[in-house]
Parts: structure tokens; C-alpha cells; sequence
């Protein structure tokens, strides 16, 4: 009796003071290590599942050519984006490199994820990470082999960006709820439906003119005369098994 | 018992990586502990104490590993394994029996179904659809172990 009550207050205390918790992360980054290698083989069986479920469906083929298709355009656009705009701090005649979602949490779900690869793959924080060819978010806090990546749905970040048909600046911010606006648009401005955004001069670490989305047909007029308008990201984040991002020259060669 | 419990974690840890996430997951490990309580007659009280922090320390690693909230599934595990034993508990020994076991064990998988639904904020349209995509594997899972429960009875009766 004693040790039943003991267990459930434990777990209540847990419940109780983890939200506020600065350590929460550190704690699910040591059970994610341990639980990496047990955890390996059924990563293999999922990849190994989804590739006979795309042959069963005699999609195989097809799959493939879109896949390369999707990264010959993914590494064209941001070839693109930095050389039009003279930024080229990266090499890009390295391919992009892929990495597994490994976390997603319920709670966070729109937020953060973790992915398995780190500063051993040439990451930093603040690298941006791709999906589709689209800015999904950016490194928020990093390890040797893993990350979270910050979510453009996340109500934290903020980022300056450019509406390339008008050349407007202002501000994308998440939610929490699956959702990205444009902050700052003055009303009168003519920015339409379908109009591409990209990313402004942020810093080093990201470079302007990477793809985020769309602006789409809602918006949210504030009291001070600007407009919210809701962006249509580019990425599909509810279908997030595995993201990209640029491996700098020379890192693990 | 701990390297069985300790598989049946894995096993099912192994389940939420294959698919991607832990929606529709079978609460083996949950499942694992009501058996090891049940079937082992005149249980000492150790093991019902041992297996309670089990479920507490389970469903803690589980809420590290795949909820970010510890606390959730641990509170879920023991209380679930608490009412799983007071109800197994009102019955006399004869009838304690396979059938009580598997309903025991099927209703007590229930909870955890229930809060992830809520966890991963799942659409009222698909709560049907779910729920018996949900029976698709919590009553064989169910099966599974009364069928353990019930070779252990067998053998213990011999």
C-alpha cells in the first residue's frame, strides 16, 4: 500500500514540476542515446518496411526517379537562392545529406524534433534543415551525433523573410498549432494569395532566399493597420520521417 | 523476470520505431507485469511491490523515450496495474480463472488507448476507427497471455 502510494505521488510529483523543468531535454537526450542502439534494428525493419510496401504497390520505380527528381531539385534551389544572392558560404557541390526523426514529441509535436545527426555531420546550431527542398526550421540546440531542430511552427521562432514577388519584408512566426503568419505586412501592400517567401539576411547560418512556402488565402487584420496572412509551408511537417540538410566540405570524409 | 520485462520493454519500444510513433502501440510491457503478478500463486507481497515500481520506472522510460512529459505513463502503469490487481483481487481463488485473466487484461489496456488519443490530440472522426484498429491487437495481445496464464496454471497444477 505504502509503496503503491508512493509510486503514484512520484509519478503525480513528476507530472507536476517537469513542464518547468530546464533539464527535461538533457534527460531525454541520455534515454534517447541509450535507447539508440537497441533501438537500431527496428529503425532498419521500418526502412526496410516502407521500401516492400512502395514495391508491393508496384511504385518502387516510380518512387525512386521522384526521390532523386526531389533531390536534384531540393539541391538546385538552394544552390539557386545562395547564388542569387552572392552568398555562398557553403559548398554546394556536396550533396545533401539525410537524417531520421528520431523524437517527436506529443507535447511539442509542432515545435521541436530530434534528428540523428549532429555536429559530427557538419551541423552547428543554427544550420537551417530542409524538407522537400522547403525550410523546415533550424538547429536550435546540438550533440556530437543528434539535434533538435526548431520548427518554423514554433511559436519561438521568429524569422525575417522576403515576399520575392513584391520584395516586402516582415516576419514569420508559428503558433504551436501547426500554423505559420506574416507578421508586419502593411494592409496595403497588394500581397496575394500564392506569392512565394523566402528567407531574408538572418546571419550566417542562413542564408537568404531558401523556400519556405506560400502565402495563403487567410489573414488577420491587427489594430495597428498591419496584416497577418497565413503562410503555406512548403514542407509537409505532419509527414516528417526524415529531413536534409548541407554537409559542409570536408566534414566526416 | 527482470530480463523479461526488460524484452517485453524493447518489444514494445520496438513496435512505436517501426511505426513511427506511439499512437496505436500494445501496452506489452503493462501486460508482461499483470501476467508475472497473476500467475505466480501465493505471490509474497515483494513481488507485487517489486512490479509496482517496475510499472512506475517503465512507464517513466517510456514518457522519456516517446511523450517528453515523464510522469504520464508511469502514473498510467501503476494505476493501471493497481486496479488491474484490487479487481483480480475481489475474486476468489477458484475464480480466478483464464476468462477473468483475459478480461482483466484486455479492459486494462483500455487507459492507455484512451490518453493517447488525448496525447497526440487524434481527431474525433477517427476515434472509431481507431478504437477498432485497437482491438485488432489488444484482444490477440490479451489472448496471447491468458494463453501463457493459462499453460502456467496448467503446469502448476501438475
Amino acid at each position: 500500500m505504502v509503496h503503491a502510494v508512493a509510486a503514484l505521488s512520484a509519478s503525480l510529483f513528476l507530472l507536476g514540476i517537469t513542464p518547468s523543468l530546464e533539464t527535461r531535454h538533457t534527460i531525454v537526450n541520455i534515454v534517447g542515446y541509450v535507447l539508440y542502439v537497441p533501438e537500431y534494428p527496428a529503425m532498419i525493419v521500418r526502412n526496410i518496411a516502407m521500401t516492400l510496401s512502395n514495391w508491393f504497390i508496384g511504385r518502387d520505380e516510380l518512387n525512386k526517379k521522384i526521390e532523386d527528381l526531389s533531390k536534384e531539385v531540393e539541391l538546385l534551389r538552394i544552390e539557386n537562392s545562395a547564388m542569387s544572392s552572392k552568398i555562398t558560404r557553403m559548398e554546394f557541390s556536396v550533396p545533401t545529406e539525410h537524417a531520421e526523426v528520431v523524437v517527436r514529441n506529443p507535447d511539442s509535436w509542432w515545435s521541436e524534433i530530434r534528428i540523428n545527426a549532429g555536429v559530427s555531420n557538419g551541423l552547428d546550431v543554427g544550420s537551417p534543415i530542409y524538407s522537400g527542398g522547403f525550410l523546415i526550421g533550424r538547429i536550435s540546440s546540438i550533440e556530437g551525433n543528434f539535434s533538435w531542430v526548431e520548427l518554423l511552427t514554433s511559436s519561438s521562432l521568429m524569422l525575417p523573410i522576403v515576399v520575392e514577388e513584391t520584395r516586402d519584408l516582415g516576419v514569420i512566426g508559428g503558433d504551436g498549432e501547426g500554423n505559420v503568419w506574416l507578421h508586419y505586412v502593411p494592409e496595403n501592400r497588394g500581397i496575394k494569395e500564392g506569392m512565394t517567401i523566402s528567407t531574408a539576411l538572418v546571419g550566417n547560418k542562413l542564408p537568404p532566399g531558401l523556400r519556405i512556402g506560400t502565402i495563403s488565402g487567410e489573414s488577420i487584420i491587427s489594430p495597428n493597420g498591419f496584416r497577418s496572412m497565413r503562410v503555406a509551408i512548403g514542407a509537409d511537417l505532419s509527414k516528417l520521417y526524415s529531413v536534409s540538410f548541407i554537409k559542409p566540405e570536408g566534414v566526416g570524409q | 523476470m527482470i530480463k523479461y520485462l526488460i524484452f517485453a520493454w524493447l518489444t514494445q519500444d520496438f513496435f512505436a520505431v517501426v511505426m513511427s510513433d506511439a499512437i496505436l502501440i500494445p501496452d506489452i510491457y503493462l501486460m508482461c507485469i499483470i501476467f508475472w503478478s497473476f500467475s505466480i500463486k501465493d505471490a509474497p507481497m515483494e513481488l507485487d511491490i517489486f512490479l509496482i515500481w517496475a510499472a512506475f520506472v517503465g512507464g517513466l522510460l517510456w514518457d522519456l523515450r516517446w511523450i517528453g512529459v515523464p510522469g504520464f505513463f508511469s502514473l498510467l502503469y501503476v494505476f493501471s496495474f493497481l486496479c488491474a490487481k484490487w479487481i483480480w483481487d475481489l475474486f476468489p481463488k477458484s475464480g480466478q480463472t483464464v476468462m477473468v485473466f483475459f478480461l482483466i487484461s484486455w479492459g486494462v489496456q483500455l487507459p492507455g488507448f484512451i490518453i493517447s488519443l488525448y496525447l497526440w490530440s487524434v481527431k474525433t472522426a477517427l476515434y472509431l476507427q481507431l478504437f477498432l484498429l485497437y482491438q485488432a491487437y489488444s484482444i490477440p495481445l490479451a489472448a496471447f497471455f491468458s494463453l501463457l496464464f493459462a499453460r502456467r496454471v496448467k503446469m502448476r497444477n501438475v
